[in-house]
């Protein structure tokens, strides 16, 4: 007896396994991320940043899994309810199809555990490489298997197949032998239009999309608005995508000239038929590409933005920036020594003062005693402009030109556009007519260690400048900057050269002699590591996270298709008697499946454009400074995911239309 | 000048690995005139829903050949059939076959927007035919919210709409209650007198009496038929009962072969 059920239970596997070996798949990489995710977030290895970043991951798949995991389920069963009832109308009692039920869902949680687990360990090696590749820490070579990992997701998952298998115990159990057998077969009506939950779809989006434009202008109230922003937006998808639909393809219908043609008038018929069961879906596969574009995008650009970040601020391998004219000089002497002493070691350094000016876009630029009080009460960061103002002659060394200025010349541009709209500049009394560079460079180092934009203005009497700002100014605003390049060293080397020679050396004469001045030190190798170690956690939980997202947006779709497809069997079985053609069933399939497909993508689409100016604001306070690192990242995700996803689309329309042009339950039964 | 001829057909079904034969049709030949009303008659098994399958060109005889209206079905190309079937055939179902997902008004329009027909056109021909079927007043309904009889009718109506050649009926009348089967087989006469050629398969002697002619098949052949001459649908009735009887008794030993 025992033998009989395990024989149906298999075979009911077997039968449905163009449902279950997806749901089988989802579960097996659900598992294998969650146990990679957790073993790596308990290597010691990884340090200490990574690690509460992916022990934040850990809680999101967990999670993620429950929801999907359940979310899957409970299609897998609703496409079984008319066998459930069989069984029961052929004598088998509750009792038998939980028993039944209960094998099928040992059978998968063992799979899924089984693949999980496996899948999990051959990957982690791998995935531990690329982790240490992106935080940068040296990693070991060897073969690990974490038991409490494994222990951990064997317990996770068991947890979860067990409360799956209760909740499909319960639907068999308060079910009436009845409605089982009828199933699915429940006819739908029309789907009403709904006016009023259009309008506040609408107004929700709009109300999103323009608090994501207006809170950009400010980094504080974008962080405050932006889950108010997120959540409208969600809010408004769904009542669109439930609402907005049937009102659309209503209008669609009343068309005629629209309605009356062979594709549309198939597909929109059909789409309108199971609107109400179909618009939550497609919000959801909407919103989670949303999750997955944002996501990977935002964690793409600050990982590329911090290569950019470090080597605008680290223009050499040791910036060091001196203030004060003595200490500026005993600077020059160490330097002098050290520098000879080691032969790969080489610098140049330049002279500058910063400012922080008042800037009218398309007017001009003001420096003067009043303007640091002016800017200290200006919230507007756009009117706030750093200011780096250097003698001509060092511009000309730095760019090898020999540019020759008038005495009420300057030539100014910005730091990181070049263009320079202001006509006049006024620096603490005297007025410079703006005069456009033939070449521009960026002014790096801690100049454009600054959200706020900067500019560079070059003048031809630096040293009249000086006098004229007086010597508390000077020795306020003016430094000496130091750019030292190590040649080829390593980077362990150069790490101790820097703590040995400078920190070390120069520490000594600077507390011996104790020459009147400020002075900082950078080393390049030391601030990457930390650096990388966050920005590579959040690249690697993006792109996990990203994919598990992905996956559960294909799978959605997958299984709504694959229903749908069942559904529409009889239809298009009825369509071609009438006298459909199978090339114009499949031009109404596609045109079907593709509005189906392509409406929450090109909606995730809208909704990253509007989200745009309030994300670009946010990550600029997290540093990142070029707007086109986003851009383009943002434009390779998109791209990437919807090359993905027509690759989704055209193997799930092929399903689908295999579903439909399947004969052997056609209306009619052939007689044989 | 015959609409339909059939001439031979011969089916056997091949099941999927090749084992088993079965011979549904050895050898039927008939022909329909235009403006006839036939009917086939046969037991479950007889082969009479593969030949409404074959003269559909919804399957393809092994042997023998369907000319309709002059042409050889065997000739037109798999492309052409969907517009072929369209342009020519109409078909009135047992389960009526109507979409759930159309209202009655589309459901009747479906074969014209197939066909690409403009709405102005479907328009003109829709009127005539709702109005005489008489269910103008449940365009807009959708499937579900209607009767079985006015179901049948709306698919009547989806038949007739493109004026075919002729219209091939399974069984019209084997999913309504007596009245409403009273009601169709009565539309189908009205329908019949005004040039429509109509070929009917059933079991039901009721609707068979109501034929010109009828066509009764056993064991794959057609092994007799009826002509109604001036026959009232009463003394048609009686005729085909007797058929029947003399059909199941007199051939009793070749029921089992």
């Amino acid at each position: 007896m025992r033998s009989l059920y395990m024989c149906l239970a298999w075979q009911n596997l077997q039968k449905h396994r163009r449902t279950y070996v997806p749901y089988m798949c989802t579960g097996i990489l659900t598992a294998a991320v969650y146990y990679i995710l957790h073993s790596l977030a308990n290597n010691p290895d990884v340090g200490e940043t990574t690690s509460i970043m992916l022990n934040l991951g850990v809680s999101i798949v967990m999670v993620f899994s429950v929801i999907f995991l359940f979310y899957t389920n409970s299609f897998l069963m609703k496409q079984r309810k008319k066998e459930f009832g069989l069984y029961n109308v052929l004598g088998m009692n509750k009792g038998h199809i939980a028993r039944v039920i209960g094998l099928e869902t040992l059978v998968m949680a063992l799979a899924i555990l089984a693949g999980g687990v496996g899948a999990g360990m051959l990957l982690d090696r791998l995935i531990y490489l690329l982790v240490a590749k992106l935080v940068g820490f040296t990693a070991s070579i060897s073969f690990y298997i974490s038991v409490g990992s494994i222990v951990q997701t064997l317990i996770l998952f068991g947890v979860i197949s067990f409360l799956i298998y209760l909740s499909n115990v319960i639907r068999v159990w308060r079910a009436k032998p009845i409605e089982l057998l009828q199933g699915g077969n429940a006819g739908e009506r029309e789907p009403k239009t709904k006016i009023l939950m259009t309008i506040l779809g609408v107004a929700c989006l709009g109300g999103g999309y323009a608090l994501s434009i207006i809170s950009a202008q400010e980094v504080g109230l974008a962080i405050l608005s932006f889950f108010v922003a997120v959540l409208l937006v969600i809010f408004g998808t769904y009542l669109l995508f439930t609402a907005g639909s049937i009102a659309v393809l209503k209008i669609l219908r009343r068309n005629k000239r629209y309605y009356y043609k062979t594709q549309h008038f198939i597909s929109v018929s059909g789409m309108l038929y199971r609107m109400k069961q179909n618009a939550v879906g497609l919000a959801n596969i909407c919103i989670l590409s949303t999750m997955v574009l944002v996501t990977i995008s935002s964690t793409c650009s600050l990982w590329f933005g911090a290569g950019e970040m470090i080597r605008n601020r680290y223009p050499a391998d040791i910036m060091a920036y001196v203030r004060g004219d003595e200490l500026t000089r005993a600077f020059d002497a160490f330097l002098e020594t050290q520098v000879q002493a080691e032969p790969q070691a080489t610098y140049q350094r330049y002279v500058y003062s910063a400012f922080t000016a008042e800037y009218e876009p398309g007017d001009g630029l003001t420096i003067d005693e009043g303007t640091e009080e002016a800017l200290r009460a200006l919230t507007d960061m756009n009117r706030m402009l750093k200011t780096v103002v250097m003698p001509l002659d060092q511009y000309n060394t730095i760019t090898g030109q020999s540019v020759q200025l008038a005495e009420n010349e300057a030539m100014a541009f910005l730091n990181s556009s070049g263009a320079f709209s202001g006509d006049t500049m006024e620096l603490f009394g005297k007025t410079y007519v703006a005069v456009t560079p033939p070449e521009t460079f960026p002014v790096r180092g801690v100049v454009s260690a600054n959200i706020v934009e900067a500019s560079v203005l070059v003048i031809p009497d630096y040293q009249a400048f000086l006098d004229r700002i007086g010597l508390d100014r000077q020795m306020e605003n003016s430094r000496t900057a130091y750019c030292i390049d190590l040649g080829d060293m390593t980077d362990a080397e150069q790490s101790a050269y820097f703590a040995q020679l400078f920190e070390q050396g120069w520490m000594d004469i600077a507390a011996d002699e104790t020459p009147s001045g400020v002075w900082s030190m950078e080393c390049r190798v030391d601030n990457v590591r930390d650096v990388y170690s966050m920005y590579g956690s959040f690249l690697f939980m993006g792109i996990s996270l990203g994919l598990l997202f992905t996956m559960a947006a294909v799978l959605i779709i997958y299984y709504k298709q694959i229903s749908e497809g069942l559904e529409d069997k009889t239809r298009f079985s009825i369509m071609r008697k009438v006298g459909l053609s199978p090339n114009e069933a499949k031009r109404s399939i596609h045109s079907q499946i593709l509005t189906v497909f392509f409406l929450p993508l090109i909606t995730a689409g809208v909704h990253i454009v509007f989200a745009f100016p309030i994300i670009n604001c946010i990550l600029r306070a997290m540093m990142l400074q070029q707007v086109t690192t986003f851009i383009v990242c943002t434009a390779v995700t998109f791209v990437v995911f919807a090359v993905f996803y027509a690759i989704v689309y055209a193997c799930t329309a092929k399903v689908y239309y295999r579903i439909v042009s399947e004969r052997n339950e056609s209306v009619r039964h052939p007689s044989r | 000048m015959a609409v339909l001829e059939v001439n031979g057909l011969k089916k056997i079904y091949t099941t999927r690995f090749g084992g088993n034969r079965v011979q549904a049709l050895t050898n039927v030949s008939f022909a329909v005139e235009r403006g006839e009303y036939v009917a086939i008659m046969g037991e479950s098994g007889s082969g009479k829903t593969t030949l409404l399958n074959i003269l559909a060109a919804l399957d393809r005889p092994t042997q023998g050949e369907v000319w309709l209206n002059g042409r050889a079905l065997s000739s037109v190309s798999e492309k052409e059939i969907a517009a072929f079937r369209r342009q020519n055939l109409g078909f009135v179902f047992q389960d009526f076959n109507l979409l759930d997902t159309f209202s009655i008004q589309d459901n009747i329009f479906l074969p014209l927007v197939l066909a690409g027909r403009h709405y102005a056109e479907m328009n003109q021909r829709l009127r005539p035919i709702v109005e005489k079927l008489g269910i103008a007043d449940i365009l807009p309904k959708y499937p579900y919210e209607v009767s079985g009889g006015q179901k049948q009718r709306a698919a009547v109506a989806r038949a007739l709409i493109t004026a075919p050649q002729i219209i091939l009926a399974d069984e019209p009348t084997g999913a309504l209650d007596s009245r409403a089967a009273d009601s169709l087989l009565s539309l189908f006469g009205e329908i019949n007198r005004d040039g429509q050629t109509i070929l009917m398969v059933t079991h039901s002697t009721l609707a068979a009496s109501h034929a010109s002619r009828v066509l009764f098949i056993k064991d794959g052949v057609v092994f007799h038929q009826l002509y109604r001459g001036g026959a009232t649908n009463e003394e048609m009735f009686r005729r085909i009962s007797d058929t029947l009887t003399t059909m199941a008794t007199g051939a009793a030993g070749a029921v089992n072969a």
